[in-house]
């Protein structure tokens, strides 16, 4: 009752691990238990390795995270071959998180990645990470290069292709219309809200590249507004995210459209809290009488 | 979800199951040069350390 399809996929929960605070998605397997996850979304992946931002990069702040971690990752080529192959036996379907700074570099990683022999099912490409110089958010705010880059990627692969929208735009619906038109199979809303901390005593920035990414508890009602517009004009399914810290969150998220979940920040307390989801989930639904988990989406009146 | 507040101590035990790999990963995530940026400076090593526990018991409280 708590499964659903996306295409001709079938997730065994509608929560997944957000990319970037899961790991790569193998490291957790000991302490975590996978088969109560939908879905784990790989750290995003560029196609030369990355150190990132310089050091701060993460600030924690009230009952949130700011972060200005800027990609960094192995590479493709590690990660196809030495991660891919771990994340093959883990058990629960994984998806590719994609990031990028030119419309080049997310076809190469993407072609390197469906030539690995990996068992994933899809992409989620990340066309909204604020905390890089060139590209990521760049592409988000634009809606005529995410159709672009989704069409340009929808002709080199079959498997499923999320688009992770950015927040900081006026229009985030218009913005997902075109990634539905080019070809995406789902809108992963919202990535993290552009923010900034200050040291009060001092005037200095907190975070070495002054501004960074807001997420956890404080995000929820804007990246609520947010999934709620795209719900009125697209057919595709969204995935929500933004601030899911309880059940009663995750239900608020179905109501307002969304078709699955991801649990960002909340992992980052604990990688294994998700799994209690699962569980929560199931009773509320038996507690309420509801027999499936998509009588639940865009229930709100 | 019930979940009761942790003292730091009890978040630092419960961390002791985190796999090496992951843990690696998640200092590779807060430094540029992961555990080495850690052991080269222990002091903001340790202040961030203290920061994460502060922010644990506050999501602690907001999930409770």
């Amino acid at each position: 009752m708590l499964s659903f399809k996306i295409k001709d996929i079938t997730f065994k929960s509608p929560v997944i691990a957000a990319s970037g605070t899961f790991g790569y998605g193998d490291e957790v397997q000991k302490i975590v238990d996978l088969d109560k996850i939908g879905c784990v979304i790989t750290k995003s992946i560029t196609f030369e390795k990355r150190e990132g931002n310089p050091h701060p990069r993460i600030h924690e702040s009230n009952s949130g995270m700011l972060n200005s971690i800027g990609l960094a990752n192995v590479g493709v080529h590690e990660f196809c071959n030495q991660k891919i192959l771990k994340l093959n036996d883990i058990n629960t379907h994984f998806i590719v998180s994609i990031a990028g700074s030119t419309l080049e570099d997310y076809i190469k990683v993407l072609d390197v990645i469906e030539r690995s022999g990996g068992q994933h099912i899809g992409y989620e490409i990340n066309v909204s990470c604020p905390n890089v110089k060139a590209g990521g958010m760049e592409f988000g705010i634009n809606k005529d290069m995410v159709y672009k880059l989704t069409s340009e990627l929808r002709k080199i692969t079959n498997k499923l292709l999320f688009i992770k929208l950015s927040p900081n735009v006026t229009d985030i619906e218009d913005i997902a219309l075109s990634a539905e038109s080019a070809g995406a199979d789902a809108i992963s809303a919202v990535n993290t809200f552009l923010g900034m901390a200050i040291d009060y005593k001092t005037g200095e920035f907190i975070l070495n590249t002054k501004f960074g990414g807001l997420s956890g508890p404080p995000i929820k009602p804007l990246a609520l507004a947010k999934i709620y517009k795209i719900y009125n004009q697209i057919k595709i399914p969204i995935i929500g995210m933004g601030g899911i810290s309880r059940v009663s969150d995750i239900i608020e998220f179905l109501r307002v459209g969304s078709t699955m979940i991801q649990v960002g920040t909340l992992s980052y307390r604990d990688p294994s809290i998700i799994c209690k989801f699962y569980d929560e989930l199931k009773s509320f639904m038996v507690e309420n009488k509801i027999n499936d988990i998509s009588d639940l989406i865009g229930g709100c009146k | 979800m019930s979940r009761k507040s942790k003292t730091k101590l009890q978040i630092i035990w419960s961390m002791r199951k985190w796999p090496k790999d992951y843990v690696d990963w998640r200092l590779t995530t807060a430094y540029p040069n992961g555990w080495r940026y850690a052991v080269r400076h222990p002091i903001t090593f340790v202040k961030d350390l203290w920061k994460f526990l502060n922010w644990c018991q506050m999501i602690d409280k907001e999930i409770k």
